[in-house]
């Protein structure tokens, strides 16, 4: 029965803090510790392997053009038909894409919880406001924002990075927005305002540090979500423009000459599944450690 | 009705930021003399006050007449939005019937033999449909199904099942994942209510209590999903019409915008508008029929 | 009911253990050897606080323990061994010789399903009936326990009904095969306090009437003072007094019974003195040596803390206590 299994689990974390009970709970989830080993051999190898290289993924080696897989030679993965090294141009691919990702996914952590703390803590007409705007962003299609910041911005890389954003703040905002309408009537913000702080001054020192860690467990989603769309908007042809490669540039030339060679797809599409499918297996064992009981 | 007020209000964001946004339906077509450009706007309005032309386009939507396309001249937006809509709500809504079916089996059967084999591979093929693109899936299945055992065109599109199976799998594959996910959580939930317990008391056996007791308010957060995601499913079509060449409705919205099609965006807008609305009524609709705790207020 | 059917017991527990989690009696161990009847039209009132054990006893007998939970010992229903039948054999029992009414009258009924449904698949199913018959059957019972306008008021769903309503239905659905047992979960916690007057009024019925056995379950000395024959007062798993209710009632022996009617709020109370309370609280497991009441216990003597008591007979009951009988002899 539960109850057991809860008084066994309560006598083992006894006298630890409720966020080292967390960890220990997500450092017992074999799986996302795998992820957590994948993800950093994946970030280690696309940011450090091509300074290995005395190439880039953009010079030709007209000695290997199509140049078979052979892991023993100096392009371990073959060339394509303009002889460019496959396994080097997925690197630096995914140098971009997860880049993008990790940056894409703190901009969206930021703004989310800095909008939502002011929605929450200000309430009232300023708050329905907000809020309202939310729903409506979150009821439009996502394509239909992408290509407004197009026809505004041009196809940019820039125009890619808020695309990204703008399809990401939107639901951690929710959250921390009623992080921060449960802090606003909690005892030491009362202080604060009896001391004499400004709404302001309470917003950024007490409201926003409050809400981070709320929505910082959704963090793994958010990289795995903003990978996602890049490489969505990069197969479109909406998102990084040439010479720049992503994962999503690469899978769509890939796609391209499926017939003719296959490891354009498959080497930069196999790098992407593992990425979100250790993101994902990693956002699931923070969830479990953080929201036990979300189960 | 509701969806009215909403409906106004994105046609009206659109059409001033098609308006506002740089560059114009014929800038791509520099090399036009300036007599017969001039000509070219006069005959979709693009001469008349800016106010004048919104009025216009109001008064003509209401009667679905959004005017010839500025790109395809020969074809009027209504026309391209049947026949690509028909393509693509098609494939769409096929793709969210095999996902709904398959996921909630897969999602039911891992919640019932919960951690035990089944379970773990429900969860890794919900996994694998949620975490693989579909431009990643959608060109291997091309790869593997089309290419090496050549069982099925690999694209293309001549309205014969064969040219369907492939895009309806790759769409269905990521809501499979989610819709399993969802079911099996909740199913699992259920499970552990009191009322099981009742049912279960009661002698029914176990597949009685399974279908009839769990079921019911196990789905109820899948068809909560269903409406919303079908919409998604169908207003984004744009990537799986990319990877099968299929003559749908979102490439059309993609190409237009950014050819600056004005006719053709304005009517793709607020078609897509009216399926996320219609969609969500549906689904407000079907869980009062299905939970009574609902229908009662 | 023939007499020769009502001497033997209807339901007869022996050496019941419970455990939790682990294999064979490594894990947590939550009812200890506990052994009582039910005879048929008689109350029995399981009698103990939370944590004690009390519910486990009815889901073990349904075959219902949770995840993890494991029964050992004799449960005999109408003279058949039923602990441990395959889930399948029990079926066929559950519903039909033997029923349940649970605690929360607000989540023990399916929501989406309307009442007659969830009434009439019993019949159906234990009895082959029509869903026409079972419709009747089921009005006809819900006449019975007093719901008003029954013949409309079965269409209605589970959230258009009062508390005590549900409960009502919970053991008209209960009663539907005739069972020879009815078990019944803390049935009038959840409710108010004319309510659960009522529906105790209703018990009695019908153990008088059907010459159904009872076994309830509660922590309410109120209830069962009220309602039952026979009394099991039970602590941290394990049988503490045993015997018929008047005499327990009238004359607690086992420090802890005595604990418990002295904690009772009753009309002899003097307003503004303070209630009685037994100090500590329950502890998990039932596999300690010792009496477990003994760190609580206000009689405690060296071999309490060593040695657990055995259940023995003494003065119109049985009792498990180092010290209850022993200080009749020395006085």
């Amino acid at each position: 029965m539960s109850d057991a299994i809860t008084a066994q689990l309560d006598q083992d974390v006894r006298g630890i803090s409720p966020l080292r009970a967390s960890w220990l709970r997500f450092s017992r989830n074999r799986l996302a510790v795998a992820s957590c080993g994948v993800m950093a051999l994946i970030c280690l190898m696309c940011f450090a392997l091509p300074l290995c290289f005395p190439f880039t993924g953009n010079d030709a080696d007209f000695a290997n053009l199509s140049a078979p897989v052979n892991l023993a030679s100096i392009h371990p993965f073959g060339t394509d038909d303009l002889g460019r090294d496959l396994f080097l141009r997925t690197l630096e691919g995914g140098r971009m894409s997860l880049l993008l990702g990790f940056f894409g996914a703190i901009v969206s952590v930021v703004v989310s919880v800095c909008y939502g703390a002011v929605a929450g803590y200000l309430g009232g007409k300023i708050d329905a406001l907000m809020m309202r705007t939310v729903d409506v962003l979150l009821s439009t299609p996502f394509m239909f924002l992408v290509i407004l910041i197009n026809l505004m911005l041009g196809r940019t890389n820039a125009s890619l990075f808020l695309a990204v954003v703008i399809g990401l703040w939107l639901t951690p905002s929710i959250i921390a927005r009623s992080q921060a309408v449960s802090l606003r009537n909690r005892e030491f913000i009362y202080a604060a305002r009896a001391g004499g702080m400004s709404s302001a001054q309470i917003i950024v020192q007490h409201v926003i540090p409050n809400s981070v860690n709320v929505v910082i467990v959704y963090s793994s989603l958010l990289v795995l979500e903003a990978i996602l769309t890049e490489s969505f908007l990069s197969f479109l042809g909406l998102g990084i423009q040439p010479p720049n490669a992503s994962w999503g540039t690469l899978i769509a030339e890939g796609a391209q000459q499926l017939e003719s060679d296959p490891r354009l797809l498959i080497l930069p599409g196999a790098f992407l599944a593992l990425t979100l499918l250790s993101l994902n297996y990693i956002t699931d064992g923070l969830r479990d450690a953080f929201d036990p009981n979300d189960r | 009705m509701q969806g009215v007020p909403t409906l106004f209000a994105l046609a009206t964001v659109t059409f001033f930021i098609m308006r506002i946004a740089p560059g114009g339906p014929f800038s791509g077509n520099r090399q036009l003399p300036k007599a017969i450009l001039e000509n070219m706007k006069r005959s979709f309005h693009l001469d008349e006050p800016i106010w004048q032309q919104f009025a216009r386009f109001l008064w003509n939507a209401l009667q679905f007449d959004f005017g010839p396309s500025m790109m395809y001249r020969d074809y009027s937006v209504a026309r391209l939005i049947v026949d690509g809509a028909t393509v693509s709500m098609e494939i769409g809504l096929a793709a969210m019937l095999v996902a709904t079916v398959v996921g909630v089996g897969l999602g039911t059967a891992g919640a019932v033999r919960r951690n035990t084999s089944v379970d773990y591979a429900c969860g890794f093929v919900a996994v694998i449909g949620l975490a693989v693109p579909i431009f990643v899936i959608g060109p291997l299945l091309q790869l593997v199904v089309g290419l090496q055992w050549k069982l099925l065109p690999i694209a293309g599109w001549d309205g014969t099942w064969r040219y369907k199976v492939l895009p309806i799998i790759v769409l269905a594959l990521p809501n499979i994942g989610y819709i399993a996910r969802l079911m099996r959580g909740s199913m699992i939930e259920v499970l552990r209510a009191d009322y099981i317990r009742t049912a279960r008391a009661k002698g029914l056996g176990a597949r009685l209590v399974l279908w009839r007791h769990a079921f019911g308010s196990a789905i109820l957060p899948v068809v909560a999903y269903l409406g919303p995601a079908t919409a998604i499913t169908v207003t984004g079509s744009v990537v799986i019409e990319q990877v099968f060449q299929i003559p749908g409705i979102g490439r059309y919205f993609v190409t237009g915008a950014i050819n600056r099609d004005y006719t053709l965006v304005m009517g793709v807008t607020l078609f897509y508008g009216t399926i996320i609305i219609v969609a969500n009524a549906l689904t407000d609709i079907v869980q009062a029929l299905l939970d009574p705790r609902i229908r009662h207020e | 009911m023939t007499d020769k059917c009502a001497d033997l017991p209807v339901l007869s527990v022996k050496h019941l253990s419970i455990y939790f989690g682990g294999r064979g009696h490594a894990g947590l161990q939550v009812v200890n050897n506990v052994s009582f009847e039910v005879r048929a039209g008689e109350i029995v009132g399981i009698v103990g606080e939370s944590g004690s054990g009390k519910s486990q006893i009815l889901l073990s007998i349904m075959g219902l323990l949770p995840d993890g939970g494991r029964a050992a010992g004799s449960v005999r229903l109408l003279g058949r061994e039923i602990l441990g039948l395959p889930q399948s054999d029990l079926d066929g029992l559950r519903g039909a010789a033997m029923s349940m009414v649970f605690q929360d009258p607000m989540t023990c009924l399916t929501p989406h399903l309307r009442i007659s449904r969830q009434m009439t698949e019993v019949l159906v199913r234990h009895r082959g009936m029509t869903e026409r018959a079972a419709l009747s059957a089921a009005v006809r019972m819900l006449e019975l326990v007093q719901i008003p306008d029954a013949r409309h008021r079965i269409q209605f769903y589970p959230h258009e009904f009062s508390g005590g309503m549900r409960q009502r239905v919970m053991v008209a659905t209960s009663l539907l095969c005739r069972p020879a047992v009815l078990l019944a979960d803390e049935p009038t916690t959840a409710l108010d306090v004319t309510i659960q007057a009522q529906l105790l009024k209703l018990f009695a019925d019908i153990a008088a009437e059907f010459g159904t056995a009872i076994l309830i379950v509660t922590h309410d000395f109120g209830v069962v003072s009220e309602l039952c024959d026979r009394i099991v007062v039970l602590y941290g798993g394990a049988v503490m007094e045993t015997g018929l209710a008047p005499d327990i009632i009238s004359d607690p022996q086992h420090p802890y019974t005595r604990g418990l009617l002295a904690a009772m709020p009753g009309l002899h109370q003097t307003p503004g003195t303070q209630l009685f309370t037994i100090p500590g609280q329950i502890l998990p497991g039932a596999n300690r040596p010792g009496c477990p009441f003994c760190q609580r216990c206000t009689d405690k003597i060296p071999v309490c803390a060593t040695e657990r008591p055995v259940l023995r007979a003494g003065s119109g009951r049985h009792i498990a206590c180092h010290v209850a009988g022993r200080a009749e002899v020395v006085a």
